[in-house]
């Protein structure tokens, strides 16, 4: 081989380490971004943290946010339940009055046409009670939908750091070797069946300098 | 056979808030003896230790999702000649072709009114 040719060939791995070297930084760089935007979305809502020492995860914060809206829901559904029994109550009593009206063999036209009016709106209000109830469904579509970016979210930081390591070990085998990179790439095996623990993301990431 | 209100229905779903919903429409519909299960698992529990006239179940649930729970409703002896509604958020074809070919009865997609289970609870009834 020239030694033209072998400088052409060293100049393309050269530029070729050079790329992987910038696509193994712009990873590392992403996977660190994506963490601090769990930390600093986690931290806006500071009673939710377990412990002010371990900040929970985006994907813990988002869960909490479907418990949330649960129990808002919840409370919702209980007065709209109060409401429909006392509304039930009320057009009963209407019925009564109705039946009484009838039974005095009296015209009362103006009163029974108020019962009937009253009648009407206590139906109309008992249909709008039922569909504040069934409107509440919006809450269980949320949390699904919650669900669904949780999933995501624990997806591509898995792979993220899958890459990291990949790529770190190619860039410099120094950070590949020690059992602490072993023992962290086993946690980040297991983090596919459950959710990443945020402390996992950064020792990893720590391990492979960024 | 037509609807009775004295029907023991069973409402399965993860999310305690839309339990509570499909049993206050059940509650409207003039149906009281209404029991929960949060999912698959527990309602076939429920179903093999009590007489039950109607499963209301939802799709997506941990455990045991609701086609598998349909699945494991049409398996059994005991069990299969019980009319199950899917409730679910999903409203994909495929979902619909996979109830349908585990034996689901009737199938309503998420958000529903009052009137559209009892336009399927009589669909189902009349065809009993």
């Amino acid at each position: 081989m020239s030694s033209r040719m072998n400088e052409s060939l060293q100049e393309r791995h050269s530029i070729e380490g050079s790329h992987d070297h910038d696509l193994y930084t712009h990873l590392g760089d992403l996977a660190r971004y994506l963490g601090e935007t769990m930390r600093e979305l986690a931290t806006l809502d500071h009673p939710l943290a377990v412990s002010a020492g371990q900040l929970p995860r985006v994907s813990k914060t988002l869960t909490e946010l479907t418990s949330m809206t649960e129990r808002g829901t919840h409370q919702v559904m209980a007065l709209t339940e109060d409401l429909l029994i006392s509304h039930r109550q009320f057009r009963a009593g209407l019925e009564t009055i109705q039946i009484g009206l009838s039974d005095t063999g009296q015209e009362y036209i103006g009163v029974r046409a108020q019962v009937f009016g009253l009648m009407e709106l206590a139906e109309n209000n008992q249909k709008a009670l039922m569909g504040i109830m069934t409107a509440l469904s919006f809450q269980d579509l949320a949390g699904q939908r919650i669900a669904n970016v949780v999933m995501v979210l624990d997806e591509i930081q898995a792979r993220l750091l899958e890459l990291v390591v990949v790529f770190g070990v190619k860039q410099a085998p120094r950070y590949g070797g020690s059992d602490r990179v072993e023992s962290l790439l086993k946690e980040l095996e297991q983090a596919k069946q459950t959710a990443l623990k945020q402390d996992v993301a950064d020792d990893l990431l720590r391990e492979f300098g960024f | 056979m037509a609807t009775r209100p004295d029907m023991k229905i069973l409402v399965v779903d993860d999310m305690s808030t839309m339990r509570r919903i499909v049993r206050s429409i059940f509650k409207e519909l003039g149906f009281t003896d209404i029991e929960e299960a949060e999912n698959g698992s527990d309602a076939l529990r429920k179903l093999r230790g009590a007489r039950f006239d109607l499963v209301v179940s939802d799709w997506n649930m941990p455990v045991m999702p609701g086609i598998e729970l349909l699945r494991n409703i049409r398996a059994d002896d005991a069990l299969k000649h019980i009319p199950v509604l899917m409730v679910t958020a999903e409203a994909q074809k495929e979902n619909l072709m996979e109830a349908i070919k585990a034996g689901v009865s009737n199938y309503v997609v998420k958000p529903f009114t009052a009137d559209t289970i009892k336009q399927k609870m009589d669909k189902m009834f009349a065809g009993v």
